[in-house]
């Protein structure tokens, strides 16, 4: 099969779809038909097309989706109930074969990011809150990629769906979170190397990761963070 | 010539197709169609083009003219439908397996009448 690639210019819609926001030149593969004598988007092109423009409109994507949902151990029916929008309608975001709209998306990036609690909406939704502090009961799953980002201070912290700095204080045993870096995972697709869990603790306004006892690497001390 | 009536097979066979969803397997797109549907539709995304499509040809006697392709490649109907509150232009080529189609077209139509008015 004949196979090529061509750029494609993503257009990016204004808020409320008037106008052509932002223009995003990508890459696509295209596949020669030999029957229609025509070239052919390949379904790899469709998600590059449709991730980007979702993207750049701040949409979540469909791995995030899936991301949330295993977060909490949720099924699709329960993620459809929590935002009250139906099994139907999650399963389709997490498939990629939908978009949510921007009003829901907000909500759902919301509980995404940290802005609302889960029990928030649980509650709204008319089921029974979880025991435990929100920021405790997942659990803190950490992945490095420091391996792509070239930055070992850097971690993914899929509970946010953004990535952290974090600096260790060698004399407390601490690390820090030191800012968001939101942009960084969608420039870097992460694949994990090491993934540990651990319990934070508060610590001065700020959330102290306890180092594990195995498969961790430190963070390498005096790599400089982003303001 | 004028527009004939699309003939009922061929939609039943389209619309079947186009529920899947299946986007670049099942439906394919020519390169200049997803060129032109993402100029005309910057604000709409595939599937909602299919829920059109299907929605026009599933209605009532719907329109459109027959699209003369090379054997063995399959049948291809144009029409004017619907999308987006504005009259979009549409070409499908159902393949001659049955089983998958083409979109050529999904854009801001370029003339007033299809090729066989």
């Amino acid at each position: 099969m004949r196979i090529k690639h061509e750029e494609f210019e993503v257009l990016v819609p204004n808020l409320d779809d008037t106008a052509v926001a932002e223009r995003v030149k990508v890459s696509i593969p295209l596949k020669w038909d030999e029957e229609i004598q025509e070239w052919l988007l390949t379904p790899e092109a469709h998600h590059i097309i449709e991730d980007t423009k979702a993207r750049h409109m701040g949409l979540l994507l469909p791995a995030q989706f899936k991301e949330l949902r295993d977060r909490y151990g949720f099924t699709q029916k329960e993620m459809g109930e929590l935002f009250q929008v139906g099994e139907k309608s999650w399963t389709r975001w997490e498939s990629g074969k939908h978009r949510p709209s921007r009003s829901i998306n907000l909500l759902i990036r919301a509980l995404y990011e940290g802005g609302i609690s889960l029990n928030y909406l649980l509650k709204r939704a008319g089921k029974p809150p979880r025991e435990e502090p929100e920021w405790a009961s997942s659990q803190f799953v950490w992945s490095f990629f420091s391996h792509h980002t070239k930055r070992p201070d850097v971690v993914f912290f899929p509970g946010s769906g953004s990535a952290v700095a974090i600096q260790y204080t060698p004399s407390s045993g601490k690390h820090h979170f030191i800012t968001q870096l939101i942009k960084l995972v969608d420039q870097h697709p992460w694949t994990p190397k090491e993934v540990f869990t651990a319990k934070a603790t508060k610590s001065h306004g700020r959330l102290a990761i306890p180092a594990p006892a195995h498969a961790y690497r430190q963070p390498r001390l005096n790599t400089p963070t982003a303001a | 010539m004028a527009q004939i009536e699309i003939p009922e097979p061929w939609r039943k066979q389209v619309c079947a197709i186009l529920s899947t969803e299946e986007t670049g397997t099942l439906i394919e797109w020519t390169d200049d169609a997803e060129r032109r549907f993402a100029a005309s539709f910057f604000d709409a995304w595939e599937t909602q083009l299919y829920a059109a499509y299907q929605a026009f040809l599933s209605g009532a006697h719907p329109m459109g003219c027959l699209v003369t392709m090379n054997t063995p490649a399959g049948q291809a109907y144009e029409f004017l439908f619907p999308f987006k509150w504005r009259t979009a232009y549409g070409k499908i080529l159902l393949r001659a397996d049955g089983r998958r189609v083409v979109v050529f077209s999904a854009h801001l139509p370029e003339k007033p009448k299809l090729s066989c008015e």
